[in-house]
């Protein structure tokens, strides 16, 4: 899977968003192929530190076929436990980029 | 080249061979000075942040010059949503440096005067705009660091410039050539000047016709010949030479603050961008001061979040969290930082265009943020000291902590809760001293009272912008007085 990463300016993150990306990024190699990215990417991980996550995403929709967008405890704008975060996030990558988790 | 190295940046400075004194004596090697390099490691940290894809997002941006990408503290602002980013990158690096950054007052100075020289050459058919766009791509491209430099002497308050006995109170050309212009006067508060490779000078004020010597604007490098540095002072500077890394409370950062002497200083004409057009000096301290305004809604938060966290700390140290009086006063200490970002933000995001194309600041929203930022500022640090207890500033020294004999007792009588190393304590109590009383006071105290103007400047300003009468109208509206037209059914 090639994976674009993108995070926001990160000027007032309620999560530690480098290492959220590490973690995710563990996670799905136990599972496939992970390709890090700039452009034609499968998935393109947008992490904003914050719920407001200001990136502007129209800027990105361009260099990937689908997005999963982190916004704080926020995961494809739904709240999600801050242990179940990284499991989620992990699950909608692989689910967006057309594989399922085990 | 577009985005410099941290390292590319302290290199240029090394190389800078300018007239410097502190206490008294001339300084060779300011770069690695143990008073001045805390100062250029937070300056560098804009630089680091701007090649960190992490923080890339608000770091930096589209050139709208070139098409570049360039570190943002060089960017005219394209739209409301670079003018919020802005906000958000000095809240960023003050949480990172804990202090004045410095990098601020160069991109506020260039916004300012884009747009004002644009207005400028259409009101007199000048060339001082394509002058000045020329010295910002230079800017851009070598992603420099300028100084914006804007308060004179001043001399006597009672008098303008041209009234002073001593002419040079406010910086003014004392000769004009066929090559350029040759300046006198000195700019007193620069904020990181010798962190800067170029100084960009504007006038103090507003200023009557017949000023016209007064109204001069105009860029040169830091080391040009006929400049004189005098490094201000900071509470407890000299702490820095002690040795020792405990008692300075912020380990690598801090601000600076420079007297800078213009003594016959030339500047040729390529560089100058207003010359004697007295009409637009106003215009120039306006949207410079509401920049800045803006930009104390940024990164006085920043510092804020840092002292917030630490007086957490501290309470956590010494086993006074839970109180619930402690833990009111936290809140309290965060609804007053966020209101300030609240203000910076909503400034920002009511921004217009101007004609020159960059995007001003709502001037009337910039003048309350730095409203309150010349008061919260002062109540977190007191909301700060309450909580940390008296200990910050009757705490024996670094040295006596770590003396044979002595340093156990100190170290048994200085202990809160046995599981929190007492050094822990030390350095929290230090910081907290550091950012409410000591070096860095200067940025977060005594530069939110004045920096940018002080608090009657922004007084006068809002008494402009509101309208007062519209207001009293739509009172005499609602209780009757004069008859409600929206009224018709």
């Amino acid at each position: 899977m090639k994976l674009l990463i993108k995070y926001c300016g990160g000027c007032n993150p309620s999560i530690n968003r480098k290492e959220l990306v590490n973690e995710v990024l563990n996670l799905l190699r136990l599972h496939t192929f992970v390709e890090v990215t700039t452009e034609n990417a499968d998935v393109g991980l947008i992490v904003g530190g914050c719920s407001v996550c200001c990136i502007n995403i129209d800027n990105i929709k361009d260099q990937a076929s689908e997005l999963v967008v982190v916004g704080g405890s926020l995961v494809d704008y739904a709240k999600v436990p801050p242990d179940q975060q990284t499991v989620k996030v992990m699950q909608q990558v692989l689910e967006k980029g057309g594989q399922r988790s085990c | 080249m577009t985005l410099r190295t941290p390292q590319q940046y302290l290199d240029d400075l090394r190389q800078m061979d300018i007239e410097l004194y502190m206490f008294g004596e001339k300084v060779e090697n300011y770069v690695d000075n143990p008073i001045i390099r805390p100062s250029i490691n937070s300056m560098a940290m804009t630089y680091k942040l701007a090649l960190d894809p992490e923080y890339e997002d608000i770091m930096t941006a589209t050139s709208s010059l070139n098409g570049n990408k360039i570190n943002r503290f060089t960017h005219l602002h394209q739209s409301p949503e670079d003018l919020v980013k802005k906000v958000k990158m000095q809240r960023l690096l003050g949480q990172k440096t804990g202090s004045c950054f410095q990098r601020c007052v160069g991109m506020d100075a260039f916004n300012a005067m884009f747009s004002t020289t644009y207005e400028l050459d259409q009101a007199h058919g000048t060339e001082y705009h394509k002058r000045f766009v020329k010295f910002l791509e230079y800017v851009q491209e070598n992603d420099l660091a300028v100084d914006g430099c804007m308060t004179d002497a001043r001399g006597d308050r009672a008098k303008t410039p041209g009234q002073q006995p001593d002419p040079d109170a406010y910086l003014h050309v004392v000769e004009r050539r066929e090559d350029g212009i040759v300046v006198r006067g000195c700019k007193l508060h620069q904020t990181g000047m010798i962190n800067s490779h170029e100084i960009l000078v504007m006038p103090n004020n507003a200023l009557k016709e017949e000023e016209k010597d007064w109204a001069v604007c105009f860029a040169i490098p830091l080391n040009t010949p006929g400049m004189i540095f005098v490094y201000g002072r900071q509470a407890s500077d000299t702490r820095k030479l002690e040795g020792g890394n405990i008692d300075i409370g912020n380990v690598n950062f801090g601000g600076q603050e420079v007297m800078t002497i213009f003594n016959n200083v030339f500047v040729p004409w390529e560089r100058v961008f207003m010359d004697g057009e007295t009409d637009f000096s106003s215009m120039i301290v306006e949207r410079f001061a509401g920049y800045h305004r803006q930009s104390y809604g940024g990164c006085k938060v920043g510092v804020g979040d840092a002292l917030i966290g630490a007086t957490k700390a501290i309470a956590d140290y010494q086993g006074a969290a839970k109180a619930s009086h402690v833990k009111d006063k936290l809140v309290e200490m965060c609804h007053l930082n966020e209101t300030l970002y609240a203000c910076g933000i909503a400034c920002s995001a009511e921004g217009r265009k101007t004609a020159a194309g960059n995007y001003l600041i709502d001037l009337l929203l910039a003048n309350i943020c730095k409203q309150n930022v010349t008061r919260f500022p002062y109540e977190i640090s007191r909301l700060a000291q309450d909580i940390a207890g008296g200990y910050f500033v009757t705490m024996p020294s670094e040295k006596d902590f770590a003396h044979p004999e002595i340093g156990p007792l100190v170290k048994k009588y200085s202990t809160c809760r046995d599981d929190v190393p007492v050094e822990n304590r030390q350095r929290m109590l230090r910081l907290i001293e550091n950012m409410t009383q000591g070096a860095a006071a200067v940025g977060y105290l005594t530069e939110s009272m004045h920096g940018a103007g002080s608090p009657q400047a922004q007084r006068i300003m809002i008494t402009r912008l509101v309208d007062l009468e519209r207001r009293k109208a739509q009172a005499e509206i609602l209780c009757g007085i004069k008859e409600n037209p929206d009224i018709d059914w």
